[in-house]
Formats: structure tokens, sequence, C-alpha cells
């Protein structure tokens, strides 16, 4: 743990001294030093400016992410135990698994209006497909000496699925769902910018076209917050759920 | 009590039907109640394939085996199999790998803690209940298997080269741990396994198998077996000799 608190700050330390250096050489309005976008940062955040964009971006991206896991995994996870279901639905998935979705919003946005709705609904598209398609690999993957063991003893199928089929994909769909964060984040903020009034992405573009450059970098810290936040909620889930994996 | 009947069987090629050759060939063996048995062969002669064909999972493609005089056409309560590798799972402690054949038949809590304590006692895992199968050593691993299996009070245990991990030792202790298990719980075995000195140790009746495909080449019978002191007398040496003459004899 102590360990962990030294790298991290190491790496964050080596990061701010960076980007301060880049900051001097550069001396342009548009990349001010840590401390002043720090400074504007902890201004904003105290003043409260930020903290109904922050929740609204948070919002969006969690219950993203649940509506993709709780979709996503049992799909995935019967597709990869059940060859006839596979063999129907496979070609689906691979048809549109490699689409771009983010082509969709303007149709989602004509659809569900401004709100959360198309947002919600854009990134839940996106993990969707790869929580699916890493849960199926996954269960696909049972060693066949692991299902002897537990048909020996006479389970239903739902058994199998609650004691062997789960706990073996669940770390793999995790490391899948740590993965997929950087896309959906980076879609999160795409969709803020696209005819939106709030959440991080609208705060970043506004402060940007108003040149407030203070504020855009406090917007842009809090992002980067939000996605060590899901990290970190990540990261509790696996070691809540998967303790055997860490040792 | 176990009356298998011209077991012959044909691997089916899911993706195209077809039919592989013979892996077993018209075996055909029976066993009284708390006969210890032990089948030996080589490596690839169908095994493994057996004892899931006797765990009722797997069908032969001729034949029939009868356990109880009733015909095995799925897993069975009175029939419990430790597999090769322990199969035992990595995300549960000893203790909950222990309990599953109990848990998934619905047995009341408290009932399962009774009997898994008891069992898991008698194997000294009892200072490792917390432990997954990851921190224990090969000997404890495969103890928690017979733990799993017993805890559901079979009257048959198929066992597929359980010991065959382990250093000479410790294999050692567990086939005199598997001989005391034996005598105090009314026990009928099936044990598959590749090592002369084991088949001679543990089986009262040896099924020895010919090389692909298994065919039952000689059924011997072994009954001054079945005491830990057997491994040290000359009878032991003899037959230990006299069934590695048998298998090379195949093998040439
Ligand atoms: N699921 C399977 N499909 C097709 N062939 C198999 C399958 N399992 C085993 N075999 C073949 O059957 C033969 C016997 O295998 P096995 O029963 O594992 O032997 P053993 O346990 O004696 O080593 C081998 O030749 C093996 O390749
Ligand atoms: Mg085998």
């Amino acid at each position: 743990m102590m360990k962990k608190l030294v790298s991290y700050s190491l790496a964050i330390a080596s990061l701010i001294i960076c980007w301060h250096l880049a900051s001097i050489l550069l001396a342009k309005p548009f990349l001010p030093t840590p401390f002043a976008a720090f400074t504007g940062f902890f201004g904003l955040l105290l003043g409260g400016q930020l903290t109904n964009h922050f929740l609204i971006s948070l919002y969006r991206i969690l219950v993203s992410l649940l509506l993709a896991f709780l979709l996503g995994v049992p799909l995935g996870l019967v597709l990869g135990r059940n060859q006839a279901l596979d063999k129907f639905v496979a070609p689906i998935i691979y048809v549109l698994y490699p689409l771009p979705k983010v082509v969709f919003l303007p149709i989602l946005v004509v659809l569900m209006g401004l709100g959360n709705l198309p947002k919600i609904a854009l990134i839940t598209l996106i993990v969707f497909f790869q929580v699916v398609v890493k849960a199926r690999d996954a269960a696909k993957a049972i060693p066949f000496q692991s299902l002897q063991a537990i048909r020996s003893l006479n389970p239903t199928t739902w058994q199998i699925y609650y004691h062997l089929i789960w706990p073996f994909c669940l770390p793999k769909i995790l490391t899948s769902l740590r993965i997929t964060l950087g896309t959906a984040i980076a879609v999160l903020f795409f969709a803020e910018t696209f005819a939106s009034s709030d959440g991080l992405g609208y705060f970043i573009l506004d402060a940007m076209e108003r040149r407030e450059y203070s504020e855009m970098y406090a917007g842009i810290i809090t992002m980067a917050g939000l996605g060590l936040i899901i990290y970190g909620v990540i990261d509790f889930i696996e070691h809540r759920f998967c303790k055997w994996q860490r040792i | 009590m176990i009356e298998i009947n011209d077991v012959t069987l044909r691997y089916k090629n899911i993706k195209n039907n077809n039919l592989s050759p013979n892996v077993l060939e018209d075996i055909s063996f029976s066993l009284k109640p708390r006969e210890r048995c032990v089948v030996i062969g080589p490596s690839g002669c169908g095994k493994s394939s057996l004892l899931y064909i006797l765990a009722g999972l797997l069908s032969p493609t001729k034949g029939s085996v009868y356990i109880n005089q009733k015909k095995v056409t799925g897993p069975r309560d009175e029939v419990a199999l430790i597999l090769q590798d322990h199969g035992l799972f990595p995300w549960k402690t000893v203790y909950d790998n222990a309990e599953l054949g109990l848990l998934l038949k619905k047995v009341d809590k408290e009932t399962r803690q009774r009997k898994v304590l008891e069992l898991l006692k008698r194997l000294d895992l009892i200072d490792h209940i917390d432990k997954y199968p990851t921190q224990l050593s090969g000997g404890q691993r495969q103890r928690v298997a017979i733990a799993r299996a017993l805890a559901q009070r079979p009257q048959i245990l198929l066992m597929d080269e359980p010991f065959s991990a382990l250093d000479a030792l410790t294999r050692e202790r567990l086939q005199d741990t598997l001989l005391e298990l034996w005598l105090d719980k009314e026990l009928t075995y099936i044990l598959v396994t590749h090592s002369i000195e084991e088949a001679v140790f543990l089986g009262e009746k040896i099924i020895v198998l010919s090389p692909q495909p298994g065919k039952v080449i000689k059924i011997f019978d072994n009954s001054t077996s079945g005491s830990r002191l057997y491994r040290k007398t000359q009878d032991f040496y003899a037959n230990c000799n006299y069934l590695r003459d048998l298998l090379e004899g195949e093998v040439k």
C-alpha cells in the first residue's frame, strides 16, 4: 500500500514538473503553469461552479458502465457457453463491433433530445460491445477439467454459471472495462461538447471559447479526476470480488 | 454393485460429426461393494474417458454401465469424482471448495459445516480453511479434493491419477490416507493411474489396459494388498515386476 502511494506520488510529481517546464518554455496563455492551473481549479471547486458539471458527467459515465455491464455480461457468458446461439449471434456482433458507434450520436440526439439519454445510450453502446465480446471469449476459455469437476456434482445450469463461469470470467471482464474506460471518457467528452449545456465536456469547451484558460484547465483536471475515480471503483470491485487474484 | 458391459467409446468430432477410432474397446468388468479397483494403462489409452463414463459425464458409444442395478445416464449422488488436476476452483477457499458438492445439493448450512469441518480435520486441513488453492502444497490441494468428494458421503469414489503430480513421499502418505478412509468410510473406489507401484499398493483388483485402443488385457487379483505394510513385502515387489512385464509386453 505504502509502496503504491510512493510510486503514484512520484509519477504525478514528474508529470507536474514536465508540465511546469513546458509552460515556462512556451510562455503562452493557453498553457499556464501547474500552480496557476491548480489555483484556478481549487478556486472553482470551492466556488462550486464545477460541482454540477462534474456530478452530471460522473452520473452519465457510471450509469453507462453499469448498463453496459448488466446487459453485456449475461449475453456474453451465455453466448460463450451456447454454441448454437453463438453461431447465430456472432455474425451480428462481428458486423457491429468494429463500427465506430460515435457516428450515431446525431441520430441519438435527434431521437432522444439533448439531455442525459443520448449520451448514456452512446457510451453504453460502445462499452456493451466490448463487454459482450470479452465475456464471451472468457466463457469459451473455461478449462474442460473445471467443467467436468462441477458437472460431476450434478449441478443445475444456473449453479454452473454462478459457481464456475461467472467467477472465472469476472476478472477478465473487469480488465476489459478498464481498457474501455479511456474510450468511454473520450466519447463522453465528445458527446458533451455536441449540442449540450452541461457536463465537463461542455464546461471545458465553453471555457476555451471564452479564452478562460485557467477555467479550461480546471475542467481538464476534473476530467482526469473523473477517470481516476472510476478506475478506483473498478479496482474496488475487483478487490472485493476477486480476492483470489491477488495472491 | 458396478457392472461395466462391453463398453466401447468413439469420440464424436463436433465440427463434422465424424467418429474417432475406438478409444475404449469392449471393456467389461464388475466390482463388488467395498472393492478396491485400480485401472492401469499407458498414457492415452482412455483411462480418463473410462472414468467420465462411470461418472455419467460421457455416454459410451456401445455398451452400458450399471451402478446399484441402475443404468448410468448422468452424474449420481452416490458417485464422486476426483479429477486429474484436482478440479478445485481457485476463487474458492479450502472450506468453500470442500463444501461445494453439499452446497449444490442445497444441504442446510449446519449440516454442511458439520460434515465439511469433520473431514477437513480428518485430512489435516483445519488450519488452512481460509486459504485459496494456490496457497497450498500439491498434497494439500489433493486432500481438499478428497474432502470435497467425500463430503457427499458417496458409496463410490472415482479418482483420475490423483497423486501423479506429487513427490514420492507425499504420494505414499496420501495412498496411506486413502486406505484409511476406505477402511472406515465403507467406500468402493476405482483409481486410475499409470504408476505400477501405486496400482499394486492400492488395487485389490487391477484392470490392465492396452495402449490405444484401451482393451482389458488382464484383470489381476491382488487380494493380499490393503495394508500400509504391504509396500515393504516380497509380494509387493513380485507383483510390481509381474505387472511391469505385462505392460512392457504390450508396449513392444
Ligand atoms: N474430447 C475428446 N475428443 C476427441 N478425442 C479425445 C477427447 N478426449 C480424449 N480423446 C482421445 O482419447 C484418447 C484417450 O484419452 P484419455 O481418456 O484422456 O486417456 P488417458 O487418460 O489414459 O491418458 C486419446 O487418444 C485422446 O486423444
Ligand atoms: Mg488421463
